[in-house]
């Protein structure tokens, strides 16, 4: 009898302790898979930022446009770089600099622990070092009614609140100008003389700004016979696959207002009634005349000819050329002008700007 | 006429069997008070270790988040710690200024994207983010401002369906750079919190309360094991214990949970041990 009365109890206590380490091993393993949730977000946040690719560089603000991580397949999941388990998320870009990363982290099945994770990102621009609103290697001649400024400007109609100090008007082993009663070079100073031993290190520091440019460029094409260019947008979105699409350079609030390709024009290029924005990088000898607009930067490997001849022409950013520059434009032209420009500088560089964490309070965790 | 042919029971094996019915009952009995019992310690225990699991969950998420160095940290001691708990995250889409000088400003609350709704309300702290030179990270900040209205809003532009609510906030503030905040960046809500160790007047017991900017204190973890029953430890980026707010980068916290008495009349207690880093500041 009291065998059987130990045997019961035993066995009653036996089952309670089962049920109960049974249940207290589920339970930290989801504790467990929660918290391992939140290192798998945050591992998948890491690799989104670290193989940030220069596309996202050019989606629209939210709520006008987002992107899936996996952009291809929205639904399913990417192994984090040190595994166990999975993320998937979405990009949304705040402003011209800003982005919002939300990661989703995912660990066990089939019900799964999660966790949601957001980054406040920022555009990290390459390094520039813009001496001038027009730099050249060589020799820099200036005729008839051309107007360049160091002074820093926001392009017209642009609301921008960033400002540099002044750079010099021109910079060149040798300056000639042929001064006009409109003609005008502003800056501080208006002129610069580089000497040639220091010329070197300036086509240097140009030269490492352009491959890092052109180590994802959104557009190459031949520098001769360039089609006609003008910005394509479907809906509100900016068709940045289009190799004509150099963006909106007069619209800032247009689709492609926010679109800043960086150009590779391979040979030399003859540029005629060009309007766009961005950086445009020719390998040769680059000229551009008629009716012109950019926002931006202008590279070219060798010399750089801008010719006013009658309406409007305006550059605003930086130029350089590695050989000589030269400037002319009719006396009864509209004016031909470069203007240095902080605000199309940076955005210019934006396009191939790697994303970096906001340096303070980065982190969004809700529940 | 009935013939009784059925033979009754003696006193003597009536008292026997009763004797048996009362050993089987008290073993019974027995059983299931050495089961109750079982099963109330149980209960005790898995409660405790949840009360343990959910300072583990909640402590580290808001640790994370914060930035000692810009003030996020506040009074620091081995049993509390006073931070700024974010619960709010939007982006401003419009920006003005009222005719009373305060700053007027539309925001489309981004919470929702994380699945939690919320809500910006007057009274609260906020953090708007300042981009200085748009070109270089080094000089961004955030400026603090308060809310002292909010209302519908609306953010210009937004034809398409707002997946996200917006709402308007006036704000006052002794930054005028506020004034000057870029469309789209960053604005955050917080609430000076404490987490400090504190004994209940109704049962004496010790729990870690969390008292929310003059509010009074809530219990969120307890009971606990006593005035030892938490210790939060911080320390600087070299590892090193540190008792300066702003070089704090992790935080450890170990939770003692209440003592648990077993069979044998030994009491014993579970901890939970956590070390977060704070994750607020890059450089």
């Amino acid at each position: 009898m009291f065998t059987l009365l130990a045997l019961v109890l035993a066995s009653a206590l036996v089952a309670i302790a089962w049920t109960v380490a049974f249940n207290e091993g589920r339970i930290d393993e989801t504790a467990g898979a929660l918290r391992r949730s939140f290192y798998v977000a945050e591992g998948g946040a890491a690799a989104t930022i670290r193989n940030w690719p220069r596309s996202y560089n050019f989606i629209a603000p939210y709520p006008v446009d987002s992107v899936a991580i996996p952009s291809d397949s929205p639904t399913s999941w990417l192994t984090p770089p040190h595994g166990g388990g999975g993320y998937r998320g979405y990009l949304y870009r705040l402003n011209d600099e800003l982005y919002l990363l939300s990661t989703q982290g995912r660990v066990g099945a089939p019900l799964p622990a999660l966790h949601r994770l957001g980054i406040l990102l920022r555009l990290e621009p390459p390094r520039s070092d813009v001496r001038a609103a027009l730099e050249a290697g060589g020799s820099a001649r200036i005729v008839g009614r051309v107007q360049i400024s160091g002074n820093d400007s926001a392009p017209s109609a642009w609301s921008c609140d960033l400002r540099d100090t002044s750079k010099a008007g021109v910079a060149a082993e040798s300056i000639t100008v042929l001064p006009t009663p409109s003609g005008r070079i502003a800056g501080s100073p208006p002129t610069s003389i580089t000497p040639p031993e220091g010329q070197p290190e300036r086509l240097r520091a140009w030269a490492m700004l352009r491959d890092v440019l052109l180590a994802e460029p959104n557009h190459a094409l031949a520098g001769a016979g360039v089609p006609r260019v003008e910005p394509v947008s479907m809906g509100r979105h900016c068709a940045i696959a289009v190799v004509t699409n150099w963006g909106d350079a007069n619209q800032p609030g247009a689709p492609c207002g926010g679109f800043y390709p960086v150009i590779h024009l391979t040979g030399d290029a003859t540029l005629v009634d060009i309007s766009g924005q961005g950086t445009l990088i020719v390998d040769g000898s680059l000229t551009l005349t008629g009716a012109t607009r950019w926002n931006g930067i202008i590279l070219a490997g060798g010399n750089l000819t801008l010719r006013g001849t009658g309406p409007t022409f305006h550059v605003w950013g930086a130029m350089a050329a590695a050989g000589d520059a030269v400037l002319e434009a009719d006396s009864l032209a509209s004016p031909l002008e470069v203007t240095y420009s902080k605000c199309a500088v940076t955005n210019a560089l934006y396009s191939a700007s790697r994303a970096v964490p906001l340096t303070s309070r980065s982190a969004i965790e809700a529940f | 006429m009935r013939r009784l042919t059925e033979r009754g029971v003696t006193l003597a094996e009536l008292i026997v069997a009763l004797a048996l019915s009362t050993v089987i009952l008290a073993g019974a009995c027995l059983v299931m008070l050495v089961v109750d019992r079982s099963y109330r310690r149980s209960i005790e225990r898995i409660g405790a270790h949840q009360s343990l699991r959910a300072a583990a969950s909640i402590l580290p998420s808001e640790l994370r988040q914060l930035d000692p160095a810009d003030s996020d940290l506040g009074a620091l001691s081995p049993t509390s710690i006073t931070l700024r708990r974010f619960r709010e995250f939007g982006a401003l889409c419009a920006l003005a200024s009222s005719n009373d000088g305060q700053l007027v400003v539309t925001v489309r609350e981004l919470t929702v994207l994380f699945g939690s709704p919320g809500s910006f309300a007057a009274g609260d702290s906020v953090l708007v983010f300042q981009d200085g030179d748009r070109s270089i990270g080094s000089d961004d900040r955030w400026g603090r401002a308060q809310i002292t209205k909010t209302a519908s809003g609306t953010c210009p532009g937004d034809s398409l369906p707002a997946q996200a609510p917006t709402i308007e906030l006036h704000l006052t503030t002794a930054d005028s750079a506020l004034r000057h905040a870029t469309l789209g960046a960053p604005i955050r809500a917080f609430t000076a919190t404490t987490y400090t160790l504190y004994q209940s007047p109704s049962d004496r017991r010790w729990y870690l309360g969390m008292r929310a900017d003059g509010s009074t204190i809530e219990p969120l973890v307890g009971p606990l094991k006593g005035a030892d029953g938490v210790v939060f430890t911080y320390s600087d980026s070299s590892g090193k214990p540190t008792a300066t707010v702003g070089a704090v980068t992790a935080v450890d916290v170990l939770i003692r949970g209440s003592p648990l008495v077993a069979q044998d009349g030994r009491s014993t207690y579970d901890s939970i041990a956590l070390r977060v880093a704070v994750r607020g500041r890059h450089s």
